[in-house]
């Protein structure tokens, strides 16, 4: 290698299209010699970005997803750090092969040879470095598994382009570790599970086979474009073992149709569900595209059926992804990885590009056309403006519905747990389906201690649970009894709650200490104490009985005798369930333990809050292993069915309203720029007659569009800012619905806050940006397929 | 030219524009008119599904006792009554019902209760919880000695089909009676709140459990052979009842027959003898007052399907702004010729509002088309869902996503459209007023 004193025009910075005119040598030299055209910050990032090729890392994303879905439920950040990282893999080996690589790029990819000198080729070194560290950081954010297996997996991550192992050039192997770019993600999501289950299900070893299998096909079609080049610098890779171009590209054929239908037998064996097979409807493309393979016999267009496989894997790999589990994340995933694959190109964040492979294009260009893109938007001010107008206010719209949505269906859980239901319900077998007084449990001090041990445990009370028969005069009402703990109890339930007359305690008082006690008590003989009741509003308004009168509470107790004792009214309360407030009765449990013939140690159920929603599920899992399987425990959402059935189908509700003004915005869209595309039909005339390419035209409309988007994004985000501002703190009060409030699930609190959601509202806004390109391109298409000397003499 | 005819032409000017201006408001119509209509189908359904129950169309009782349901309500010597409401036209059936609660127990088992005493051959007629049987048979009206119970009760007292369960009440004077009766049938009502409160015995045995006797009953159920009319029908048995006395609790009790009155004197009749009220003591309440719950949840639900065709008419308002003044502009040069030429603005504003009509219609026409044979379908083709939310079980109707269209479902999509119409070219027709004629010639 010649150092760079000997060239002196080296010293100087380059154009790219002096650059390309350097011979190959010449040009590797002038990377080595330490150059750096690039000063501006923001675009050495972009730069990075570029070599990253954040598109071909979305398969990574993709699978980690996939793994996510065999282990989680839960939405937790972790998923968001193992995006990342899965992410960042895939990354770093991008950057990793451009720095080793930057040779054999020189005579291919001479444009991606020109933006390493740009950068830098020790600012590539160093970003490579930066970004190693970053997944070793972001792993130990994650947890201990994920970190081992992060810190496992670097050295492969760069042997395989590094020597002295240099993986990528041993034919099988080397495969295989190209396999790991979807394979190691995997194994990331099943890792960053958050139950206590056992981590490796047979399912997901299935599935971890399966990809292996399916990418080391990948890689073996990935290695025929390179064949002849390959062939010619003597370098062994899987395809070069081969005589010919066609019986490699024959065998990479026959290894891609064995992987895909690979899934067959794991379907048969049950190991994924049956109608993950709709997948192998992709086999179909993926033939025809191996055998065009067989058919070309050259690198370049190689290199085209390569990049066509890489968005049929895509694709694949999506509709599995859907198909294993359909959820609100996997669909975010699946939009956020087709934006960026479909995005890098419009964005310009791919080094692969088709200018860099023939050269001719710098940088600047989208600059440029983000800048024409944005003064065409405002030449006609009015129509763009009522254009925004539509788009801000369904944006608004959306992240309005999206943030009420949230709340309301956190407040409908919220409410219930507070209103006495609890998080988790631990009764003997069958109690609660049948309120039997002689199904109680045993509380010892073990079973406390145990209790005690769990993080999860915000607090918990011990309740006692019957059915009984309460009257006043000559009426009677049959109930459902409480007894509860008035120290423990208002820890996790409201009733000792007043709030401004709206409750849940409209009258009098909670129950006391010492509203178990029953005759004279401190020696006077003048009052006569009677035990404590607590009733709802609807059976005192039944009764027509005011706080302090008594009344008569009947029960059968465990042994089948009919008790019956005087209770006063202490307090009233008021929920929004007119059943509850005619049935329930709260008393202090000492009373209905003695009732019921209990001993001080019997209940009939222990009531638990955790400290949050998510710690839910795991704790009833612990649960579950620790108590004896004579127990049930049931969780919220298997005690009321009926509300987490409410919240799906208002969720169908929203997502039909926000898809309904979806279509109409997206009409509108469409509208307004056909329009401005054939008001400017003569323009793009003269602009393609002056040798503006078709593909830089489609850029400036979607560009146009994708302004538009960001804009009303913007736009929309400030207008209902406000609104949300306001329904957070001040909510919506429904309490004039009375008792319809319980049929649209409200409990307790008669208002429905709204809450903003990070994730939603930036869910709202990527679907706003992918739906106005997506309709975008037909103006688009209109735009290029333009007769350049008909289109000049449009007036 | 006549004006119409050149608007008409002007809008196929612009076949796309045109084209995707329709889709915007055929797309808002169709899919807004099936909506409503689902939302219409699920609103009867809940409302069928509890009136069919057990609820019944209208019912009759004491003053108060819907509030109270107490014994002391009751109402009496009912059969001459029951007959005259049977004749109404729009009456389907008529039965009378004894309302109590009690304990029922089994064994080791009790479980408080509503016992409700019914005429089983005229109850089959006013609702349909007979099919609601999953064991054993319906009463038979000779019946005495049995009891149908739900699942509910019978798995939480133990019982089974052909067990004998004892039942207390307390009756109206407050003396205690229990019987023993026998489970004749178990049944299942579909609505978790009458599943976990619901036994039925034949009036006979109810009268005797309540001290009732065979004259009083605590409401009567009538069913209408369709929900139309309900206002009207509740006014008829009003009339009715006018003629017919109530008496209240013990006061009179004793007296009972002697205090037969002649309508004549009736008004004397108040104030002189204490114990005795005429039609104002009677409430007779329709399924929208007895349901409540339900009523307040239609009633919001529908205030939220008028806010969403706000919010969508208003998207589909600014599109057609855009268009229209799209349109305009387009036409400057022309609209400045026909202005030079004598066309007034008011001529122009005409034939602009005629083209946005004539879209807005087109609109209209292919928007129902698509939503009408949308609901159709589903009309004849609903699709089952089975769903725990509380506001679908409230009987024995299972939910079905069910279509019904009526004037509502079509009405509001299509005056939400013809508003859009009127407003669309608003903006447009500002802008023809203020164009001048010489300089829109020049422009090109």
């Amino acid at each position: 290698m010649s150092t760079p004193s000997s060239l002196p025009q080296l010293s100087k910075k380059l154009t790219l299209r002096q650059f390309q005119e350097l011979p190959t040598d010449l040009k590797i030299d002038y990377v080595c010699s330490g150059v750096e055209l690039e000063h501006n910050f923001i675009d050495k990032y972009k730069i990075i970005v570029m070599l990253g090729r954040p598109r071909t890392c979305m398969v990574g994303v993709l699978a980690y997803a996939l793994g996510y879905s065999y282990v989680g439920n839960v939405y937790a950040p972790i998923i968001l750090f193992g995006a990342l990282l899965s992410f960042l893999w895939s990354f770093s080996a991008n950057l990793h092969n451009t720095y080793t690589d930057f040779k054999e790029d020189a005579y291919n990819l001479p444009g991606r040879l020109y933006l390493v000198a740009r950068l830098g080729y020790r600012n590539l070194y160093r970003s490579l470095i930066v970004c190693n560290i970053l997944k070793i950081i972001i792993a130990a954010f994650m947890n201990l598994p994920c970190l081992i297996f992060a810190v496992l997996v670097q050295p492969l991550v760069h042997q395989y382009s590094f020597p002295p192992l240099r993986l990528k050039g041993r034919p099988i192997i080397g495969v295989w570790v190209f396999s790991l770019a979807v394979v190691s993600p995997f194994v990331l999501g099943v890792l960053s599970q958050q139950t206590s289950d056992p981590l490796f299900s047979t399912e997901s070893i299935a599935m971890m086979l399966f990809l292996t299998v399916w990418f080391m096909a990948k890689g073996f079609f990935k290695n025929v474009p390179d064949y002849y080049g390959d062939k010619a610098a003597n370098l062994t890779t899987s395809a070069t073992i081969f005589s010919s171009w066609k019986s490699a590209s024959i065998f990479t054929l026959a290894c891609t149709v064995v992987a895909y239908l690979a899934l067959i037998p794991i379907a048969i064996f049950n190991l994924v569900p049956l109608k993950v097979l709709i997948s192998l409807i992709w086999l179909i493309p993926v033939v025809i595209n191996c055998l065009k393979l067989i058919e070309v016999n050259d690198g370049a267009k190689g290199n085209y059926c390569l990049k066509i496989d890489m968005l049929i894997s895509v694709g694949f790999i999506i509709t599995l992804l859907l198909l294993t589990k359909f959820n609100i994340l996997n669909i975010v995933v699946t939009v956020f990885s087709l934006f960026i694959l479909f995005g890098s190109d419009w964005f310009g964040i791919d080094s692969r590009r088709n200018q860099d492979t023939s050269g001719g294009s710098n940088l600047g260009d989208e600059m440029i056309i983000a800048k024409i893109a944005w003064r065409n938007l405002w030449r006609n001010r009015r129509r763009t403006l009522i254009t925004l107008c539509v788009m801000s206010f369904s944006v608004a719209f959306m992240i309005y519905m999206v943030s009420l949505a949230t709340g309301y269906h956190k407040g409908i859980i919220a409410n219930s747990v507070k209103a006495g239901t609890s998080h988790i319900q631990i009764h003997k077998e069958t109690f609660h389906s049948v309120l039997k007084s002689d199904l109680f449990l045993e509380w010892n001090s073990k079973m406390e201690e145990k209790m005690r041990s769990y993080n999860e445990v915000k607090a918990y009370s011990l309740r006692i649970k019957s059915l009984g028969l309460a009257s006043y005069t000559n009426k009677a009402q049959n109930i459902t009894l409480w007894g509860v703990n008035p120290k423990t109890e208002p820890t996790i339930s409201v009733f000792h709650n007043e709030v401004k007359n709206k409750g849940p305690l409209v009258e009098g008082s909670y129950l006391k200490e010492t509203d178990y006690l029953e005759g004279y008590l401190d020696n006077n003989p003048h009052v006569f104490h009677l035990p404590g009741v607590l009733i709802g509003k609807k059976m005192a308004e039944h009764f027509d009985i005011r706080i302090g009168s008594s009344m008569v509470v009947t029960l059968q107790s465990a042994g089948g005798e009919i008790k019956q004792n005087l209770f006063q009214v202490r307090g009233i309360f008021q929920t929004l369930i007119p059943t509850y407030d005619a049935r329930t009765v709260i008393i202090h449990h000492k009373m209905a333990q003695k009732m019921l013939s209990y001993s001080s140690s019997q209940f009939s159920e222990v009531a638990i809050v955790v400290n949050d929603y998510s710690d839910m599920k795991p704790l009833a899992e612990k649960l579950k292993s620790d108590f004896s399987s004579s127990f049930e425990i049931l969780t919220w959402d298997q005690i009321h069915p009926n509300l987490v059935d409410f919240i799906r189908v208002d969720n169908v509700f929203i997502v039909f309203f926000v898809v309904t003004l979806f279509v109409v915005t997206s009409i509108g869209i469409v509208i307004t720029l056909l329009m401005s595309v054939f008001e400017r039909v003569h323009e793009f005339g003269v602009m393609l007659a002056i040798g503006m390419k078709e593909s830089n035209l489609k850029s400036l409309i979607l560009a146009e569009s994708l302004w538009l988007s960001i804009v009303s994004c913007i736009c929309g985000s400030i207008l209902i800012s406000p609104v949300l501002y306001m329904g957070q703190t001040q909510g919506i009060d429904v309490s004039y619905m009375l008792e319809g409030a319980s049929l649209w699930a409200i409990s307790l609190d008669p208002t429905i806050y709204t809450e903003f959601s990070l994730f939603a509202t930036l869910g709202c806004f990527a679907l706003v940006i992918c739906v106005t390109l997506i309709v975008s391109l037909y103006p688009a298409k209109k735009a290029t397929k333009m007769e350049i000397v008909q289109a000049m003499n449009f007036v | 030219m006549p004006i119409y005819k050149m608007a008409w032409r002007n809008i196929w000017r612009n076949k796309r524009r045109t084209g995707l201006s329709i889709a915007v408001v055929g797309f808002c119509i169709g899919i807004l008119i099936l909506f409503i209509a689902i939302i219409n189908g699920l609103q009867e359904q809940i409302i069928k599904s509890s009136v069919n129950t057990f609820t019944s169309y209208i019912q009759v009782h004491r003053k108060g006792f819907d509030k109270e349901k107490s014994l002391a309500g009751f109402i009496e010597k009912t059969d001459d009554m029951q007959k005259q409401i049977g004749k109404l036209p729009s009456v389907e059936g008529v039965t009378a019902r004894i309302l109590s609660s009690a304990l029922i127990s089994y064994e080791n088992y009790s479980s408080g209760c509503l016992v409700v005493g019914i005429e089983p051959s005229n109850e089959k007629k006013v609702t349909f919880f007979y099919r609601g049987i999953k064991e054993g048979h319906f009463l038979e009206d000779q019946d005495e000695d049995t009891i149908l119970i739900t699942k509910t009760i019978a798995q939480r007292i133990s019982a089974k089909l052909n067990s004998e369960i004892t039942i207390m009440v307390q009756g109206y004077n407050g003396s205690l009676e229990a019987r023993n009766l026998k489970i004749k049938g178990i049944l299942d009502l579909g609505n978790p709140e009458l599943n976990q409160n619901l036994v039925i015995v034949t009036r006979k045995t109810a009268g005797e459990l309540t001290g009732y006797k065979s004259q009083k009953i605590s409401e009567l159920a009538i069913r209408l052979k369709g929900n139309k009319g309900l206002q009207k029908t509740t006014n008829e048995i009003k009339n009715i009842l006018k003629k017919h006395k109530s008496f209240y609790g013990e006061l009179v009790s004793e007296k009972d027959n002697d205090l037969f009155v002649e309508e004549d004197i009736e008004d004397n009749f108040i104030k002189t003898e204490k114990g005795i009220e005429f039609e104002k003591e009677f409430e007779v309440l329709s399924w929208q007052d007895l349901l409540k719950a339900i009523v307040q949840f239609i009633q919001f639900e529908n205030s939220v399907v008028h806010f969403i065709l706000m919010i969508v008419y208003v998207a589909v308002i600014l599109i057609l702004f855009n268009v229209f003044i799209m349109s305009i502009m387009e036409r400057k040069k022309e609209f400045g010729i026909m202005k030079a030429v004598g066309t007034k603005s008011s001529q122009l504003i005409f034939m602009v509002c005629i083209e946005s009509f004539a879209i807005v219609i087109i609109g209209i026409i292919v928007g129902s088309a698509i939503g009408i044979t949308a609901s159709l379908t589903l009309y004849f083709f609903p699709l089952e869902i089975a769903s725990a939310v509380d506001i679908f079980n409230q009987g024995m109707l299972r939910p079905q996503v069910l279509a019904i269209l009526n004037m509502k479902s079509l009405l509001l999509p299509i005056a939400g459209a013809l508003i859009t119409g009127l407003i669309a070219p608003l903006l447009a027709c500002r802008e023809i007023t203020k164009l001048n004629p010489a300089e829109a010639m020049h422009s090109s």
